[in-house]
């Protein structure tokens, strides 16, 4: 019995009624068409964020000052010492996971070149900043361990203050005002753009000792950032740090550790409430769709019941009537799969294209496994719930089933 | 002998009631014979053409179909059975409205397993026999009713079978097409082809060399001529 032929003629069934068909299949084709379109754009908002978190560095550590609640304050009165530079020089002889380690400290001040003056954000960082925070440097060079040693009076810029305050004149060389204190400009760093609200171009780099000395006075820092080692490491690392600094703050919690890590796992998270949601709406709607087409199957098999009596009184065995009623609804379901994956996907990249011009950074994806999966689900649709109403057909007594009126 | 009944019986349950179609009927049908079954509404002609179509089992008795006992085959041997050994011909013709003659008439062959090209050119042949060789890509709806007939006529006779089993051919035709057809089926016999004619219509019943009459189940009469 050639199965190729059953499944022509099936498709020609199909066509001889297309309202019919069309609606009986509506349910695969929502289905399917959701599963793409929507995977698309949970796809397309995990990768930006995904890529988000990673721009930002990976495997890093944060630590910061924490403002103490009231109680803590009363408790610890005049015992908090804030973030020193002291403890980072600590963190990053005693843990063994740290591979780098940088502190930073912020200090707002008015910058000048010529007539050009602009107010900034100047961050006092040590070499391991850019690897830390994955920069590259366009022009000239990065801060070195030789400027951070000799407190040398250096700056690296980013390129929209090399823009605003040089213009097109190349900086590299030049005298820099930052503060009342005169900075050369050693290196530009190549753009980077913005994500989510932060301008990685609107850079001022100083060496941390230096801005420690001559700019804000105090070993204060704003934060230092590890970058650990290894992912599997970020854990044991996040809780040697909370040790250490919780003995050298004398039990004092006045710091937070924040992991980048924990961004990317609540990221994770999310993503995963979304596939959940999206799994059991697909399915869901499959679900109705297969009923549908297995409503219509038993329709078809009650109509269809003189002709079934003829099939078997011309020689048809039971096997060859539930494989023709089966092929029949695996054939609508297969069909609805092909028509949903065509909305799927043109659903999902119209969405994809709206979405660029909305949203910077976002990257239009088709899952191609959500499209097998999308294919694969309708035929496994049409073959269950074919199932039954091919049951009944090949059970269907020819003699009663030919004189059926 | 190529039909053999002993005592067969066959009895139909609706919701509590038993009913008796068939009462220890027995007779024998040879090769080449031209039989028709006689026999007013109710009488049990169909339930026999049923047993003796294979179409279902006798309750009780024997049913020997060229000496193999019908009733104790399975239901996939029946069908194989009924595929290559019998050729129906029904009074409302029952052809595939969607499809051709050709792809009508070769459908026994679809069910015996045969390839396409074989199944189209042996329709083809059949469709030949009965005069539709010009016709052959026509659907039912575009075919007269006595056009009707004798595709399924060409179906019935294109795997070959044992017996034609004939239930009221003619009674959905006009009187005209109805002589054709019978006239063909009478053609048909005198070439070989064993035919069993089910009819209530008696005159058409004296047209055939035998008749058996059938009444409440039993068969009172086997009028030879």
């Amino acid at each position: 019995m050639n199965m190729i032929e059953i499944f022509v003629d099936a498709i020609r069934n199909l066509g001889a009624n297309k309202l019919r068909s069309g609606l009986t299949m509506l349910g695969v084709i929502i289905g399917v068409s959701a599963v793409i379109s929507m995977s698309s754009i949970v796809e397309g908002g995990k990768q930006m964020t995904v890529e988000m978190i990673e721009k930002m560095g990976t495997n890093l550590l944060s630590v910061r000052p924490k403002r103490m609640d009231k109680e803590d304050r009363l408790k610890f009165s005049g015992r908090s010492k804030g973030l020193r530079y002291g403890d980072a020089e600590l963190i990053q002889a005693s843990v063994p996971y740290v591979e780098q380690l940088t502190p930073v400290i912020n200090f707002q001040t008015q910058l000048r070149y010529g007539d050009k003056d602009r107010s900034g954000m100047v961050e006092g960082v040590l070499e391991s900043y850019r690897e830390i925070r994955n920069y590259d440097v366009g022009r000239g060079r990065f801060l070195s361990e030789e400027d951070a040693k000799t407190f040398k009076k250096v700056a690296v810029l980013g390129t929209e203050v090399v823009s605003d305050l040089f213009g097109k004149v190349d900086p590299l060389g030049k005298d820099l005002q930052i503060g009342n204190q005169r900075f050369v400009v050693i290196g530009v760093l190549q753009e980077k753009g913005s994500l989510h609200g932060i301008n990685y171009d609107d850079t001022i780099l100083v060496p941390a000792t230096t801005a420690m000395k001559l700019l804000t006075g105090n070993d204060a820092l704003n934060s230092f950032i590890v970058k650990v080692d290894q992912r599997e490491n970020m854990q044991k690392a996040d809780r040697m740090i909370h040790e250490l600094m919780m003995k050298r703050h004398d039990g004092v919690e006045d710091f937070a550790i924040r992991s980048q890590d924990e961004l990317l796992r609540n990221t994770e998270l999310i993503i995963f409430t979304f596939r959940v949601i999206l799994g059991g709406t697909a399915a869901l709607s499959l679900l109705v769709g297969g009923i549908g087409i297995m409503n219509i199957m038993l329709v078809t098999v009650t109509e269809r019941t003189a002709e079934i009596g003829l099939r078997k009184a011309l020689g048809a065995s039971r096997r060859a009537i539930l494989f023709q009623f089966l092929i029949e609804s695996t054939a609508i379901s297969l069909l609805g799969g092909l028509i949903g994956i065509l909305f799927g996907v043109a659903l999902g990249t119209g969405f994809g294209w709206l979405a660029q011009r909305a949203i910077t950074g976002w990257t239009a994806v088709i899952l191609p496994s959500a499209v097998i999966l999308g294919f694969f689900f309708a035929m496994t649709v049409g073959m269950t719930f074919g199932l039954y109403p091919a049951y009944k057909a090949a059970q269907l007594d020819p003699a009663e089933a030919l004189r059926y009126q | 002998m190529l039909i053999a009944l002993k005592e067969v019986s066959k009895t139909y349950k609706m919701g509590e009631v038993s009913v008796k179609a068939l009462d220890q009927t027995s007779f024998t049908i040879d090769k080449g014979e031209c039989v028709a079954i006689v026999g007013p509404s109710g009488s049990g002609k169909t339930t026999l053409l049923d047993i003796i179509g294979c179409l279902s089992r006798p309750t009780s008795g024997d049913y020997l179909l060229q000496g193999q006992a019908v009733q104790d085959l399975s239901d996939a041997e029946l069908a194989r059975t009924r595929n290559k050994k019998i050729g129906f011909i029904f009074q409302t013709f029952h052809l595939l409205g969607r499809n051709t003659a050709l792809v009508n008439v070769s459908l026994p062959l679809f069910y015996a397993g045969h390839a396409r090209e074989e199944r189209l050119a042996r329709a083809e042949t059949a469709l030949s026999t009965v005069g539709l060789a010009d016709r052959i890509h026509h659907r039912p709806n575009q075919l007269s009713g006595g056009q009707q007939q004798r595709v399924a006529i060409a179906r019935a006779l294109v795997n070959d079978p044992e017996i034609i089993l004939a239930d009221e051919p003619t009674g959905n035709l006009d009187s005209k097409s109805g002589q054709e057809i019978m006239k063909l089926l009478l053609e048909l016999n005198q070439k070989g082809q064993t035919l069993i004619l089910i009819t209530h219509d008696r005159e058409l019943a004296e047209r055939t060399k035998r008749t058996l009459m059938i009444k409440d189940g039993r068969i009172v009469d086997d009028i030879r001529r």
